[in-house]
């Protein structure tokens, strides 16, 4: 929240003093520190500082000695997710920022609760631990750059009891070229397309050790983020059926832009089946994922920002899916209509889930069927996912809003040189 | 056995975002004065009244606007922070408790 890292005007007390019915005796052993909070406290900070921690020297026998070493120093500094990491030396620090366009001082702006600046080289450690690669660095930074954007409201998003994770959807060449995938197995792990997992384990990374988001302590996530990775793929721009735009497109990009899509859900709903061969089936199709899209969630209405802003979710359709649609006449935007009517909450079943407040807090009326957004405009759908038509994914919401980012590149001289050296590392492009 | 193998890396956190901001003046004690609660979250019903019933065992006078009086705001631009200003001064307040267990 910007307070100073010494405001002793922030009081801490254990957690299990907010579950209902537990002791509340720690209020009155610490009211003298409220009631110093509130008269006496004053700032010993005087100026903005950008302090860069030194760098950690970490022995070990031998280099593997080391490296366990190193692990096990980074999880008891809680620097880590539990699984292992890649040391962030200077070396393969140097080496992932070629990937970046802008000088490794650029500070892209504060992540919290914590408050941590993040700067360009700080995304690139992230990147190192995480495992990546230069060419993943232009994705990784139109991500953070996504993420910080205000409209996002991270700082709610970090720290809330709700269990959310970003996904970000990438449209443009780039998806191919680094190899995220779109298709088959697109949401991972993927060892033909390891970008995925890099770059979202990497912005996790940020989330925790720049932006503080650590279970009980940042973050009061009552079941965690549920993804290591968070969720970062590509769109199927080839499978999309003749007029259908792409996501970026939707969201006022060129189809030659790169451009990431961030959007928080709360979790993944696969749907099945999505089948679209013959009207009947595409109708079927429509219904059930109605059903799913309406229900009780409550952070479709929750807080009028996200009633005004935001989204119901995001939905990933498979390429014979879309196509299936297409065939039958249907356009993204009637598949939103549609969905958006049939989603509605009926006027009884708003008073049986105890969503009344909502109907009077965003002022509509509580005779009418309550749709899952202020307009179906607002549901994200991208084509992704194995081409078969049997499943479709639905993520309910949990954002304020989406924010789509253009991707920066490096020189074109650099970047041919990444994608041919990530040609000699990795082996040719997969297929799809 | 002596260590002949090290990684130096860089640091994965970076220093906390600090900035001088001019603060309102202290006030000695809160005897007469004006204390609001902010924020309905995580059993804030039982602890600001608790907090409310121990500061008017300390001070005589004391004014204290319950969290249901304040509005539910956590400001995050200049806009939503002028506007809770506004109603600070409107209600007449010297100090704020913001946020309970979140």
């Amino acid at each position: 929240m910007g307070f100073p890292a010494d405001a002793p005007s922030v009081l801490e007390f254990p957690l299990e003093m907010f579950v209902p019915g537990s002791d509340l005796s720690p209020l009155e052993k610490n009211l003298d520190q409220i009631i110093f909070g509130l008269t006496q406290w004053k700032s010993k900070i005087a100026e903005r500082t950008s302090y860069a921690p030194p760098p950690i020297t970490i022995e070990g026998k031998d280099y593997p000695a080391a490296l366990d070493n190193l692990n096990l120093f980074f999880l008891r500094n809680l620097w880590s997710d539990g699984l292992p990491i890649v040391p962030a030396t200077r070396e393969r620090v140097d080496w992932l920022l070629t990937g970046a366009n802008l000088p490794r001082e650029k500070i892209l702006g504060t992540m919290l609760p914590r408050g941590g600046i993040v700067t360009l080289e700080q995304i690139a450690v992230a990147l190192a631990m995480a495992g990546g690669r230069p060419e993943y660095m232009p994705v990784l930074i139109a991500t953070v750059a996504a993420f910080l954007d205000p409209a996002i409201k991270h700082e709610h998003l970090q720290t809330t009891t709700g269990n959310n994770f970003p996904v970000v959807i990438v449209n443009g060449a780039i998806a191919k070229q680094i190899r995220l995938n779109a298709g088959t197995g697109c949401c991972g792990p993927d060892p033909n397309h390891p970008a995925g997992a890099s770059i979202g384990r990497a912005l996790r990374f940020l989330q925790m050790n720049v932006g503080g988001a650590i279970p009980g302590q940042g973050t009061m996530a009552e079941y965690g983020a549920n993804r290591f990775t968070n969720m970062v793929i590509a769109e199927n721009e080839d499978a999309l059926p003749a007029g259908w735009q792409s996501l970026s497109e939707e969201r006022g990009f060129s189809r030659a832009s790169n451009t990431v899509t961030l959007h928080f859900v709360a979790s993944i709903i696969d749907m099945i089946p999505s089948t679209t061969t013959t009207e009947q089936a595409a109708i079927y199709t429509l219904n059930r994922w109605a059903a799913y899209i309406g229900g009780p969630f409550n952070m479709y209405f929750g807080f009028e920002s996200r009633w005004e802003h935001g989204s119901p979710g995001v939905l990933l359709m498979g390429a014979l899916t879309a196509q299936g649609f297409a065939n039958t006449g249907f356009s993204k935007d009637q598949i939103r209509e549609c969905l958006w009517e049939k989603s509605k909450l009926a006027p009884e079943k708003v008073k049986e889930y105890g969503y009344e407040k909502h109907v009077a807090e965003l002022r509509l009326d509580p005779t009418m069927p309550l749709p899952v957004s202020k307009s179906p405009k607002s549901l994200l759908i991208a084509i992704a996912g194995g081409a078969p038509s049997g499943h479709a994914y639905f993520m309910p919401n949990q954002g304020y809003t989406s924010v789509t980012q253009e991707i920066k590149l490096p020189s074109s001289a650099t970047w041919d040189d990444l994608l041919k050296q990530a040609a000699q590392d990795l082996g040719p492009l997969p297929a799809s | 056995m002596p260590a002949h193998s090290s990684y130096q890396v860089l640091s994965p956190i970076t220093e906390s975002h600090t900035q001088k901001t001019r603060l309102a003046p202290s006030i000695p004690d809160l005897a007469g004065k004006t204390i609001g609660a902010m924020r309905h979250t995580f059993r804030a019903d039982e602890t600001f009244p608790m907090i409310e019933q121990l500061l008017r065992e300390k001070y005589s006078n004391l004014k204290f606007i319950s969290n249901t009086d304040m509005p539910d705001m956590r400001p995050t631009n200049a806009a939503e922070e002028a506007e809770l200003t506004r109603v600070l001064k409107d209600k007449g307040c010297d100090v704020l408790l913001a946020g309970n267990g979140a």
